[in-house]
């Protein structure tokens, strides 16, 4: 019988009834006991294998609440080229970088770009398919934005996604055309995530299985035993079954299927001992702030930045990404079948919205603990949250938005007032919510204890702080990343807290995150993961 | 621009890759500061060429020198390493921090950017080297790392170009241009550059700065020119602002004591790289309360008319 002993550091097990345990017994991948070292002694065998924490910090392992790992690895892994703001400084910087790339290409080579940014590109003008036309003739190439949500193609791009004029624009997507009805150069929405997979797949397997592995070892070095693949599709169990099946250090995933049709076989898949489930379906009821593409009651701002940059007329104000029954009779449909749902909403008319739909549906099948959630929540009103605390909806909030895009946020988009409460953590807390926070991978790199220090400080890259009244304590930051975390996926019984009976994942860190200035919790040194009572990262 | 409460210690990075030049240029850097405390940090010490005559005394991981001390970071920690001389009472004027080859420069500009806000410390200049010469003979990915490095710095030297030809200078310097707008590209030859583009300006409680003369190039290097002003009266602190904004588009470094109007009559120092600026407190040790202003830019942007007249215009 496996038996391991934790001992000599603190233990910070989040939730439970222990009192300042110091120690902690592992059987079997399990929990057994947790408190002080002879008491837990007396619940072990006479020879565990003892691990001398040496005055370091024993936590349950982190948890991000919404993520895309297998996503992220098609997204941004090579033979991706980088062109995020924070790598490539300006609009002018991006052109000679695809210039390069191009010039370096294979003939027929699939070309991807990731990053383009409207909001942090100094100069940004959006390509049109002439421009990108001249630089590449041809070779497909696509030049995806920082928020994943569009995607701007050539003439040669166009044609092997198979989009053209005569390519009906579905339901919950975007193709911007000429006059004539002809692809001008961008698509946004579900369409992109579609078109993308004809470059991930002209690029094969081997280039995914060893992005994947990559993406898979980041989130374990950060210490994050759990997440979500959101917009998960049937074909990626593929790779998941392959990960577990060589004894990668994949960490447990709550899989949200995407949602574009009402009528979608959602597969009932549950691998392994909390390894790899599906929790239920993901819906984009809106898109993302920084193409326009989210639905408000108040306009965004008018300036260079929204009107040339962004193409956004004067007082526009967005619109779902669904006709509005389209996408009620999706979410009818996915909840009859017993789902959670996760909506994406961002504008605080979509979630007017869908907390209108939820409450009907509620109504007509009342479903208690039916823990559905809104992801990001980036323009939530407190009215909306104390409706949602009401109804038992709970946000899932994208805090890195402040900690990258804090700025423009409030400067070009939505001004100091709407930036003061923009992913508004702290009322949802205040008003008694179980919140949790998260990266959004690939959109921001994973890191719990940089997601516990963007909540708390709220702080831009600027150094701004947008709303110091919405910063959160660090325990409730923490159990944002554990215990609540586990509790929108359904599953506090068995993660988020060292307790008995759960899985022993833990993460050890060099600092206490409850007791270090805000400004330094992601200093933090990650020192080991562990993960069902295995240690899958030393530092 | 941020006020700080006391004078932070300025931190000078340099990164590049293997054999571009670094050690080299640290060399050059100890060699010329003897009047200055610096405190390096380098990879290895076998690289590390130092006159026999500055070394005081020398173990594992420290050589202590007259002018200041070597590190090595294989095995220490450096943000611990360096919050050791913070806290020593004989503060170091800088801290040179020598990124690893392979690493990525940008890592350690996170780790110095967290540092900073403990107040104690200030990022002060990013140095990227690049090997004028083996450029081009890199693959595109190689290539393209060292691109997004350069465009991370503030202060790009395209080091070895005596052994790269004339045409193939000019690609690189058109490459920079387009991909690294941000930062200042400069021609090197063993890295030799004037220390003041390295680690700033000086300023002396007894004003050298000759206003009468207000450009004079820098000690014959590469077109870069320096200019300063100085002035008796006291100045406004939004007309300071905006004559920063036209000091960065021109000029490089520059560096000053102000004096602002309604305010305590504690100077100000004022430190600008790139684009960034900060103003900090300083003890007045000038008793006539005189503003010095100097800078340092490419002779082909720094313009003396227009920053006369800038200047002017912060005075009205």
């Amino acid at each position: 019988m496996r038996e391991t002993l934790f001992h000599g550091g603190t233990v910070i097990p989040v939730d439970g009834p222990s009192q300042n345990p110091d120690a902690v017994a592992v059987r079997e991948g399990r929990i057994i006991s947790v408190g002080s070292l002879p008491e837990v002694e007396e619940s072990l065998g006479t020879k565990p294998v003892r691990i001398d924490l040496s005055g370091t910090f024993l936590l349950p392992g982190f948890i991000d609440a919404h993520s895309h790992p297998l996503w992220a690895a098609k997204t941004r892994g090579a033979p991706v080229v980088d062109i995020r703001a924070e790598t490539v400084p300006t609009h002018e910087a991006v052109w000679r970088k695809i210039e390069r790339r191009v010039a370096a290409a294979r003939p027929g080579e699939h070309l991807l770009f990731f990053g383009l940014d409207a909001q942090l590109h100094d100069g940004f003008k959006a390509p049109t398919r002439e421009r990108i036309d001249e630089i590449a003739p041809d070779n497909p190439l696509g030049i995806q934005t920082s928020n994943c949500h569009a995607l701007y193609l050539n003439s040669a791009g166009f044609a092997v996604c198979g989009i053209d004029e005569n390519t009906e624009t579905p339901v919950g997507s975007i193709i911007e055309r000429q006059s004539c009805g002809r692809p001008s150069g961008k698509i946004a929405e579900a369409i992109t995530w579609q078109a993308l997979e004809v470059f991930y797949e002209a690029w094969g397997d081997d280039r995914l299985n060893d992005e994947f592995k990559a993406t898979i070892d980041e989130f374990i070095r950060q210490g994050i035993t759990t997440t979500t693949e959101h917009l998960y599709l049937p074909f990626y169990k593929a790779y998941y079954l392959s990960a577990i099946g060589r004894g990668w250090p994949l960490p447990r995933i709550a899989a949200y299927q995407q949602a574009v049709t009402p009528d979608m076989q959602v597969e009932l898949m549950n691998v392994g001992d909390d390894r790899l489930w599906m929790a239920g379906v993901k819906i984009h009821a809106d898109g993302s702030p920084f193409i326009g593409n989210i639905w408000l009651t108040e306009p965004y701002l008018e300036n260079e930045v929204t009107l040339e940059r962004m193409d956004l007329r004067a007082g526009h104000t967005g619109s779902p990404n669904y006709p509005q029954v389209y996408f009620e009779e999706m979410v009818r449909n996915y909840v009859s079948q017993g789902w959670q749902m996760t909506i994406h909403t961002q504008g605080d008319r979509t979630i007017d919205m869908v907390l209108d739909l939820l409450e009907e549906v509620l109504a007509d099948f009342p479903r208690p603990d039916h823990r559905f959630r809104l992801e990001h929540c980036a323009l939530m009103r407190d009215d909306q949250i104390e409706r949602a605390v009401k109804l038992g909806v709970l946000s899932s909030f994208f805090i890195n938005h402040i900690t990258h895009w804090g700025a423009p946020i409030e400067d070009v988009l939505f001004g100091p007032k709407r930036a003061a409460h923009y992913v508004p953590a702290g009322s949802a807390v205040k008003q008694g919510m179980r919140i949790s926070l998260h990266a959004d991978t690939p959109m921001t790199d994973p890191s719990c204890l940089h997601l516990m220090q963007a909540a708390m400080t709220r702080k831009a890259g600027d150094g701004r702080c947008l709303g110091p009244e919405q910063c959160l304590d660090a325990e409730t930051a923490l159990r944002a990343v554990t215990i609540d975390a586990a509790y929108q996926i359904g599953k506090e019984g068995v993660l988020g807290s060292i307790s008995p009976g759960k899985h022993a994942d833990f993460v050890v860190l060099s600092e206490n995150p409850l007791s270090v200035q805000p400004d330094e919790i992601s200093k933090i040194k990650v020192l080991q993961t562990w993960l069902g009572g295995e240690r899958v990262y030393h530092a | 621009m941020p006020d700080q409460a006391h004078s932070r210690i300025p931190i000078v990075t340099i990164g590049g890759f293997l054999g571009s030049g670094k050690t080299t240029l640290i060399n050059h850097v100890l060699r010329q500061t003897d009047d200055q405390r610096i405190v390096v940090f380098v990879n290895d010490f076998g690289a590390i060429n130092i006159d026999y005559d500055l070394i005081e005394t020398a173990d594992t991981n420290r050589i202590s020198l007259k002018n200041g001390c070597v590190c090595c970071t294989l095995n220490d920690d450096l943000i611990s390493s360096l919050k050791l001389f913070m806290d020593d009472t004989d503060r170091p004027d800088a801290f040179v921090i020598e990124a690893s080859g392979i690493a990525d420069p940008r890592a350690l500009d996170r780790s110095i950017a967290l540092l900073e806000q403990t107040g104690s410390v200030r990022f002060d200049n990013r140095i990227y080297i690049v090997d004028a010469d083996q450029f081009l003979n890199a693959g595109f990915e190689d290539a393209e790392t060292i691109i997004d490095h350069a465009a991370a710095a503030d202060l790009v030297l395209l080091n070895k170009q005596d052994l790269a030809a004339a045409a193939d200078l000019q690609s690189l310097e058109a490459v920079f241009a387009g991909s690294a707008p941000n930062s200042t590209v400069l021609h090197t030859c063993h890295c030799r550059c004037s220390l003041e583009l390295i680690l700033g300006q000086r300023l002396s409680s007894n004003r050298v700065f000759k206003t009468e003369n207000p450009v004079e190039p820098l000690s014959g290097h590469h077109g870069f020119v320096s200019w300063s002003r100085e002035t008796k009266r006291k100045l406004d602190r939004s007309k300071f602002e905006q004559f920063v904004k036209y000091l960065a588009a021109t000029s490089y470094r520059a560096k000053g004591r102000i004096f602002f109007q309604n305010q305590t009559n504690q100077p100000r120092i004022f430190s600008m790289v790139g684009r960034r600026a900060v103003l900090e407190m300083a003890r007045n040790d000038d008793a006539e309360q005189i503003s010095q202003i100097v800078a340092i830019g490419k002779a082909n942007s720094l313009d003396k008319t227009r920053l006369e007249s800038w200047f002017e215009e912060m005075l009205r």
